[in-house]
């Protein structure tokens, strides 16, 4: 394959691949091995979707010719890869400058966004009043499962796609990812995923909710094997991902950009990458042993075997919540302390003060970090795994609130005496600290086990992790995207629509998932299609709640749409903030930098007499006197 | 006042969305019209004389379209179902599972059953539970429990206690064919086993219904047609 | 130009606020908190739930208005029209704060671990004396009750001699399933291949709703069972007049309750 012929390759010729691959597989199945093989036939053609869509966008090409030792790229072919000349095509192919992966991920997550909000929309419809109106209830368990699934997966990319790949290498005075390539083999792993776990209503659903427990994962619809599947993929996408990152942030820093220099944001996406990389191979082997006990008749899940309680199966299904859970806890962190990064990102830049205990903040972080992988069977409580150990899970549980509480102190002491801006980066700051502060608090009260007997499984727990998760991360996405969208695009994000989207999010949110601990703590279980009459008050007003919340994200989309192609033109730092990625023009140059800056103090050195360039511009100077 | 007019068009089109969706795959779309009781006259039970309306339903080993010789002989294709169901090889009630029947009646349900033999895990069903007379009535003969290896399905109607209506709590093992009877060309039995029972129903609501034997696919035979509405599990509407 | 003879002001306002939103908002938690529809209290255990989730949001208070009071003070005062025209104090931090910081959360988490490890002993003593053993099975999409020390006798509809401690055997034909009675706060999985015991003491007569809390499949939402909680002599009888099956999961009890 020639280098030019390569360059011919987009998503358009890997789509043509991907339908040809699956075709292969699945009918190469079908009639070769035999008709009985249905599930097996959609593995393999997944797996053949895969490959022909990896293989037709070129991903695959580098690997290919290194281990042939044919010819290397050389500079020049190295920037055509990466963009450099290319116009709108160079974001529909396979590419290896991070900034054009950052917005590839921003669009893909946010179609996995409306695609698991119009879940949402489907679940609050049917749940809007008692009686299984809508949905029957196979229907309706494989859209909870979907939205569920889907939503973590989203908010599993939602920073460290966008964010960890277009501004943090610019935030470390990086030209690149430390590995460019592997970043765009991230992006086209994820995008499959989505396709793949697109098929599950078609494959007869999946109802065991994202947890998919076994043995239910076991007997449930084929749409788990899709389910399954599709999420090994994105892990792995994310696990890439995180080893990309890690890699950029250790060794890619400006001279002079310490370790208590970086930005905060940094810290948490270096956080969120090592908790991906270290927890994700626990969920991928959970999904592949569902996969096998599903195909190939293993009982790794199975107590007894398939048809009856005569035959010992060998399995517990007990493995199924350790495995599920060894990842799922840190996973959750993975998804919150972007979240708790990106809003101390902010405040200073609109308090104009610098950040109050910085190394608290990182301290603070990391604890979270190395704890959250001690705490996972505190959703195992009353399971019955091992119940004496449930005083040591209530314990590291409880220790885990520590670190995390220290954030409030960080945010609270920067905005404390600041001259606050109010823009809405710093609006969803403050919307991010209401929401967290309950969600966190609501939180001790399930790790206590006596009140967690009685929570566990109720829509007390749904309401506390949509206030962390949502309230947590997602509020501080919306908060960064808005902070961020000038660089990215070049324009600002609409204000007005912003402030809808904002105060419709604020109100529906609230009255949701308020709404829902309520009828949590009222006893009504989670995962229903159907509830008695009791429910019915609580639930209606969540459901109204929550078409507020879809009505004002449709308005963010449509604002996100609108202002790219037409919003007013942004400066190159219209907030006027201190970190690396403002300092640069607007729209960000190929390589970034001219020259790599040297870094002299950190970025939050506010209220300090201000530093004039000298003269040549940013880059050129000597090391200034230390200041901060 | 443009970008106003596009946000609020985004969310209509959202609207439109997620209504298309509930539409396409909602249940109001997809299951077949549910057969009604039919009237009986009155009839004396053991809380007094009540309306009485009878059901009739069959259980089959797989849609009888596979079989139609036993389609031809059973009124040909006049059920609801237009055509084949989506799933060929499931066992199946037939014509549908979605049943009406009238408030404060005595109920009397006659299954005919074209199925063979599963035993139950559970014997507690072998068991007739919340049946008038606490008997049922096997092929002419009554009684108050079958063999465990003799079941084939049940007809198990969940009380759902805990909602505004009263509670009836219906289950009735289905005797299955015996192995060694003859059958036709496309192995069904040429004759089913009948299976009657009786039941008062309270004031109206909505219940729900399920086989509690395990004849489905996947694991522990609780998948498949075990678990999707419209073969082995349906709905009970009480009314009037 | 920063005013620093104006911090104490701010801090004694701030601190003030604090304090009446705290006592206002334990007011509200202390005397609106039993008004809360939680399911009928049928057992001790329910109780001490109760009083737990009481306790925890007393304590919770203080802290949550402490961040709430102070971002809305800082929300409302120190705004700025339009863009700042000058920085904020170069406050880095401030380590006798995040100190103490620390040690208050590291003494509420003591406290808070303290009254969760007395409770979850509590939850976990064996009961003494004349214990009911039932066998709880769970399958899909049903529950059924089994008395070994009576015949085996089944039902579907659980009967529970009010002030008689029960130990529950639960146990699953098929997926996971989880055993909840809301009125007494006692939940326990039901695990294919293995028994899991729960113990309570119902102390209340009516009738109490048992919920399945693990999705096990399409009628999970109605895998409800009636909990009827009646005298010891009613109780006699209504087991006496039960069906016997021999349940398939359960090994037959010993002489003692564990």
């Amino acid at each position: 394959m020639t280098a030019r012929y390569t360059y011919r390759l987009n998503y358009f010729t890997g789509l043509i691949g991907a339908v040809v691959g699956y075709l292969i597989g699945y009918y190469g199945v079908l009639n070769f091995v035999g008709q009985d093989f249905q599930e097996q036939a959609f593995v393999i053609g997944w797996i053949g979707l895969l490959l022909g869509w990896l293989i037709c966008i070129g991903a695959l090409k580098y690997p290919f010719t290194w281990a042939l030792a044919m010819k290397e790229p050389d500079h020049h072919e190295e920037l055509r890869l990466a963009g450099a000349g290319g116009g709108i095509g160079r974001y529909f192919r396979f590419t290896t400058d991070h900034k054009v992966v950052g917005i590839q991920y921003l669009v893909l997550t946010m179609i996995m966004l409306g695609l698991g909000g119009i879940g949402a929309m489907l679940i609050r419809a049917q749940l809007m009043f008692p009686g299984a109106n809508l949905f029957d209830t196979s229907a309706y368990n494989t859209i909870v499962t979907m939205h569920g699934m889907l939503m973590i997966a989203t908010m599993i990319s939602i920073f460290v796609g966008p964010f960890g790949n277009f501004i943090v290498p610019i935030m470390v005075g990086a030209r690149d990812m430390a590995f460019p390539r592997l970043n765009g083999l991230s992006f086209a792993l994820l995008t499959p995923a989505v396709v793949i776990f697109l098929f599950i209503p078609f494959l007869g659903g999946v109802e065991t909710g994202w947890t998919i427990y076994a043995p239910l994962a076991d007997q449930t619809g084929m749409g788990a094997d899709a389910f399954a599947f599709s999420m090994i993929l994105a892990g792995y996408s994310s696990m890439l991902g995180a080893v990309n990152v890690i890699a950029t942030i250790v060794t890619m820093r400006a001279p002079g950009m310490r370790y208590t220099r970086l930005p905060i944001f940094v810290w948490g996406i270096m956080a969120s990458a090592i908790l991906s990389a270290a927890g994700t191979s626990s969920f991928a082997a959970d999904l592949l042993l569902i996969l096998l006990d599903r195909l190939y008749g293993t009982t790794f899940y199975l107590a007894t075997s398939p048809g009856g309680t005569t035959n010992s199966g060998g399995g517990i299904a007990w493995l199924s919540q350790n495995l599920f859970w060894f990842f799922g806890h840190p996973e959750v962190y993975l998804i919150v302390l972007p979240g708790f990064a990106a809003v101390m990102e902010m405040v200073p830049v609109f308090v104009r003060k610098p950040l109050f205990g910085y190394k608290t903040a990182v301290l603070g972080m990391m604890g979270v970090t190395v704890v959250s992988f001690l705490v996972w069977a505190h959703h195992e409580f009353v399971s019955g795994w091992v119940p004496a150990l449930r005083g040591y899970y209530m314990t590291t549980t409880e220790i885990i609130s520590v670190p995390t509480g220290l954030v409030f102190l960080v945010l609270i002491g920067t905005l404390w005496r600041g001259r606050l801006w109010m823009k809405l980066p710093l609006a969803w700051s403050f919307a991010f600290i209401w929401a967290f502060m309950i969600g966190g608090l609501t939180g001790v009260y399930l790790s206590d086990v006596p009140a967690d007997i009685q929570l566990h499984g109720s829509m007390f727990v749904t309401a506390h992790f949509h206030y962390t998760l949502f309230g947590g991360a997602l509020m501080a996405f919306f908060g960064a995207i808005y902070y961020w969208f000038p660089k990215i695009s070049g324009r600002y994000l609409n204000e007005k629509l912003g402030w809808i989207h904002f105060w419709g999010v604020q109100i529906g949110f609230n009255l949701t998932f308020l709404a829902m601990f309520y009828v949590g703590l009222q006893g009504m279980p989670r995962r229903v299609a159907d509830y008695a009459p009791v429910f019915a008050g609580g639930n209606f007003v969540a459901s109204i709640g929550a078409f507020i919340i879809g009505a004002s994200v449709a308005v963010f989309f449509y604002n996100m749409v609108a202002s790219w192609v037409a919003g007013e033109v942004a400066e190159a730092n219209p907030w006027d903030s201190k970190t690396l990625e403002w300092q640069v023009p607007t729209p960000v140059p190929l390589e970034n930098f001219e020259e790599i800056p040297v870094i002299t103090s950190g970025p939050y050195n506010y209220g300090e007499p201000r530093q004039e360039p000298p003269p040549g511009g940013i880059g050129r100077e000597e090391p200034a006197p230390v200041v901060g | 006042m443009g970008k106003y007019l596009g946000a609020f068009l985004t969310v209509v089109a959202g609207v439109l969305v997620v209504v298309a969706l509930i539409v396409t795959l909602g249940q109001t779309t997809q299951m077949p019209p549910a057969v009604h009781a039919a009237a009986a006259g009155t009839a004396n039970t053991s809380v007094g004389t009540l309306k009485h309306a009878t059901v009739h339903l069959q259980t089959l080993p797989a849609s009888p379209y596979t079989d139609p010789a036993w389609l031809n002989a059973h009124g040909g294709d006049t059920g609801p179902y237009p055509g084949p169901a989506p799933h060929e090889d499931w066992v199946m009630y037939w014509p549908t599972t979605d049943i009406v029947v009238p408030a404060h009646a005595l109920v009397t349900v006659t299954i005919d059953n074209w199925d063979s033999k599963t035993p139950l895990f559970n014997s507690f069903y072998t068991i007739p539970q919340g049946v008038e007379g606490g008997s049922i009535t096997v092929d002419g003969q009554q009684m108050t429990k079958i063999k465990n290896d003799d079941a084939s399905h049940t007809f198990t109607i969940r009380g759902i206690p805990d909602k505004n209506q009263d509670y009836l709590y219906v289950s009735v093992p289905i005797t299955g064919v015996a192995d060694s009877a003859k059958t036709d060309a496309a192995g069904w039995p040429l004759q089913p086993v009948v299976t009657t029972f009786s039941f008062v129903t309270g004031g109206p609501g909505t219940y729900v219904w399920q086989c509690i034997d395990p004849c489905g696919t996947g694991f522990n035979n609780f998948g498949g047609p075990m678990s999707t509405r419209g073969y082995m599990s349906g709905v009970m509407t009480v009314q009037g | 130009m920063q005013n620093v003879a104006a911090e104490p002001r701010h801090i004694t306002r701030v601190i003030t606020f604090w304090a009446i939103a705290t006592v206002i908002g334990l007011a509200v938690v202390f005397f609106l908190g039993p008004l809360f529809p939680f399911p009928t209290t049928a057992s001790a255990r329910e109780g001490d739930v109760n009083l737990t989730l009481m306790v925890f949001t007393l304590v919770s208070v203080p802290v949550f208005m402490f961040v709430v009071v102070f971002a809305a003070y800082s929300l409302i005062n120190f705004r700025s029209d339009g863009r700042p025209t000058e920085d904020g104090p170069a406050v880095h931090g401030n380590s006798k704060l995040q100190a103490g910081w620390v040690v208050v959360s590291v003494v509420l988490v003591a406290f808070l671990l303290g009254w969760g490890l007395y409770y979850l002993y509590q939850v976990d003593l064996v009961p003494q004396g004349n214990v009911l053993v039932v066998d709880v099975t769970g399958e899909q999409w049903n529950w059924n009750y089994t008395y070994p020390q009576y015949g085996n006798a089944t039902t579907n509809v659980l009967y529970l001699p009010v002030n008689r401690p029960v130990e529950f055997r639960i146990g699953s034909i098929d997926v996971q399933h989880s055993f909840w009675i809301p009125s007494m706060g006692v939940k326990e999985d039901a695990v294919p291949g293995v028994i899991n015991h729960i113990y309570v003491t119902p102390n209340k007569m009516g009738t109490f709703q048992v919920r399945c809390m693990e999705l096990c499949g399409p009628y999970h939402a109605y895998m409800d069972s009636n909990v009827k909680v009646i005298s010891s002599d009613q109780f006699q009888s209504t087991v006496d007049s039960l069906p016997t099956e021999a349940p398939t999961l359960f090994p037959p009890p010993n002489g003692s309750a564990s």
